[in-house]
């Protein structure tokens, strides 16, 4: 016998150590974060409503909301990622959609509460959802559950003024700038990414971003341009 | 001091203006209503009606508005073009509880709630209701033909109140609902006798919603309808009275349409009317699919001394598709029984319809 049983023992251990030791991956990269603000360099319409046909008159339109809540920042290439489905809502108040965009996670469910003492009939025709709500009065809300990523164009079948966007993603880095304008993204996997600003009459504006582990990354939007340098 | 305001003034050169930052309610509001229709009868004959109109709206603020509807049509029957400008109008609106409108100029007609569906993306059928378009038999001997409720958009004024539970509404207008009046023609208003007929009819209506979503409502005209002249046997201007009751009833996916009209109408014979009614529903079978449907009927009387009751029904029943939030896709039947005919015509038409809201 070359070697002892301790010797044997020893060994053993000293292989698999070393097993161990190339077969463990790098520790994994802890996740940066993208802070920035969003602002809007040129005025922007909001479609008036109008009553040409018809034996009503319009609601007093509703104080409008800041268009930075109809912006969304999200990572464009980001990977699929499991998500948590969320709730949200879009209420239908004085013939308008309360808020006009709201994004969610793939999964979720959105809200459509009516507040109007009138009908409206919410519907979609979108590749990533088709629905139609059909008509349901004050005080009652029907809901639709967004199963698909993508875009969702929402509309009102009588009210040709009304429309809203649900914004489906498959990964969590995507958020609504506040009233300020500010977002912060966190938990973003390091690495070179394109972070997109979209509105939903101005259109996307999209800008390289690298994301450094731990750090947060600063990216600032004017739509619909990109921001100088 | 320059160093000290020069970061300041770089801020305010490059900041984004305040008011950006609030989308505000654009000065105009414009949309496109565009339809091609196709139709064949038993006998194999086809016809094409083509229509396209575009409603602007410009805002003065103080609740002030100017409304214009030009429009372009290849009239189906005899394949002419016909432009007209269907509403051109001042209005005053004042929302609140209890809303309140004024207009003036050429207004959609307060008659009648089948005028409100005289755009395509607004009728679910393709054909419109038979009343609007389809003259009845002369109900003066060698008179002009009129129609149990025209598609009219006259020259008047309407005072509009409207709260969640009521509305109601005066105007008047130069033009009898009876007759069809346009802005652009030759002549125009069509004449009869050499006498433009233009006549002064007061319109009074109102309606209720007692729950959201069902709405009964009545509008009673009176005014002339006949020129002296405009038959060899009238002397004298002839008046008329209507009164039309209208109701609409949805819920979930559905929606029902339908009028009564009772037209009273003085004739050297005496007094004639005639009346007709239609029921119209449209149904959503799904996001894209739709059915809609229409039965509708005219009875009135030829100018004899014994009134001849002669008749008009008509049905249509029609499957729509939506392609997209803006162009729909529509087939129909129709079954069609004139005045004075036991046969029923039978037509088929497909229709594409187009709607867009600009801005």
């Amino acid at each position: 016998m070359i070697f002892s049983a301790r010797s044997s023992v020893l060994l053993a251990v000293a292989v698999a150590g070393l097993a161990v030791m190339i077969d463990t991956e790098p520790a994994a990269q802890e996740p940066g974060s993208v802070r920035g603000r969003v602002s809007i360099g040129i005025p922007v319409t909001a479609k008036r409503a109008t009553s040409t046909y018809s034996r009503s008159i319009p609601a007093v339109a509703l104080a409008p909301e800041s268009e930075l809540r109809h912006v969304v920042v999200y990572v464009k290439d980001a990977p699929k990622t499991a998500v948590q489905p969320m709730r949200a809502e879009i209420r239908q108040r004085n013939e308008n959609f309360v808020p006009r965009v709201v994004a969610v996670t793939v999964g979720s469910v959105v809200e459509f509460p009516n507040d109007d003492p009138i009908y409206h009939n919410v519907f979609s025709l979108s590749r990533a959802k088709t629905f139609d709500l059909g008509r349901f009065p004050k005080g009652k809300s029907r809901g639709e559950r967004f199963d698909k990523p993508g875009v969702v164009k929402v509309f009102c079948q009588i009210h040709s003024h009304m429309s809203a966007t649900v914004m489906v993603f498959d990964h969590p880095w995507f958020a609504i700038p506040d009233e300020q304008g500010n977002f912060d993204l966190s938990g973003v996997p390091p690495g070179m990414h394109q972070v997109t600003a979209w509105h939903e009459r101005l259109g996307e504006t999209t800008l390289p971003l690298r994301v450094e582990p731990g750090r947060p990354a600063t990216i600032d939007f004017v739509l619909p341009v990109p921001a100088q340098p | 001091m320059w160093n000290r305001l020069a970061p300041w003034m770089l801020v305010l050169l490059t900041a984004a203006p305040s008011a950006a930052q609030q989308a505000k309610a654009s000065v105009l509001s414009v949309d496109t209503s565009a339809s091609v229709d196709f139709t064949t009868d038993g006998n194999g004959n086809d016809v094409k009606g083509v229509f396209l109109d575009t409603l602007v709206v410009g805002d003065f603020g103080r609740n002030v508005q100017a409304i214009v509807r030009p429009q372009v049509q290849r009239l189906a029957n005899n394949g002419e073009w016909n432009r007209q400008i269907w509403v051109a109008e001042m209005r005053y609106e004042r929302p609140g509880p209890v809303a309140f409108r004024v207009e003036g100029g050429y207004i959609p007609s307060p008659v009648g709630l089948a005028n409100l569906t005289l755009r395509p993306h607004m009728n679910p059928t393709i054909a419109q209701p038979a009343e609007l378009f389809t003259s009845i038999p002369s109900l003066e001997v060698r008179g002009p033909r009129v129609n149990l409720l025209s598609g009219i958009y006259p020259l008047g004024a309407q005072a509009t109140a409207s709260a969640t539970h009521w509305d109601a509404r005066v105007a008047v207008i130069d033009t009898s609902p009876l007759r069809l009046r346009r802005v652009f023609g030759d002549p125009n208003p069509p004449l009869f006798g050499g006498n433009p007929p233009r006549f002064t009819n007061v319109v009074i209506g109102g309606g209720v919603t007692p729950f959201v979503g069902f709405r009964v409502g009545a509008a009673l005209t009176h005014g002339g309808w006949l020129r002296a002249g405009e038959s060899p046997a009238l002397t004298e201007d002839r008046s008329a009275n209507i009164v039309n009751v209208e109701m609409e009833l949805a819920f979930r996916h559905t929606s029902l349409t339908s009028e009564i009209v009772y037209d009273a109408l003085d004739t050297s014979l005496g007094t004639r009317s005639t009346s007709g009614w239609y029921l119209q529903g449209a149904q959503a079978l799904a996001p894209r699919w739709f059915v809609a449907g229409r039965v509708e009927r005219i009875q009135t009387t030829l100018p004899t001394i014994v009134g001849i009751e002669q008749n008009f029904t008509s049905t249509e029943q029609t499957l729509g598709y939506r392609l997209t939030p803006e162009v729909a896709l529509r087939v129909s039947h129709r079954m069609r029984q004139t005045f004075g005919r036991d046969a029923w015509d039978h037509f088929g038409a497909v229709s594409i319809v187009w709607y867009r809201r600009w801005m």
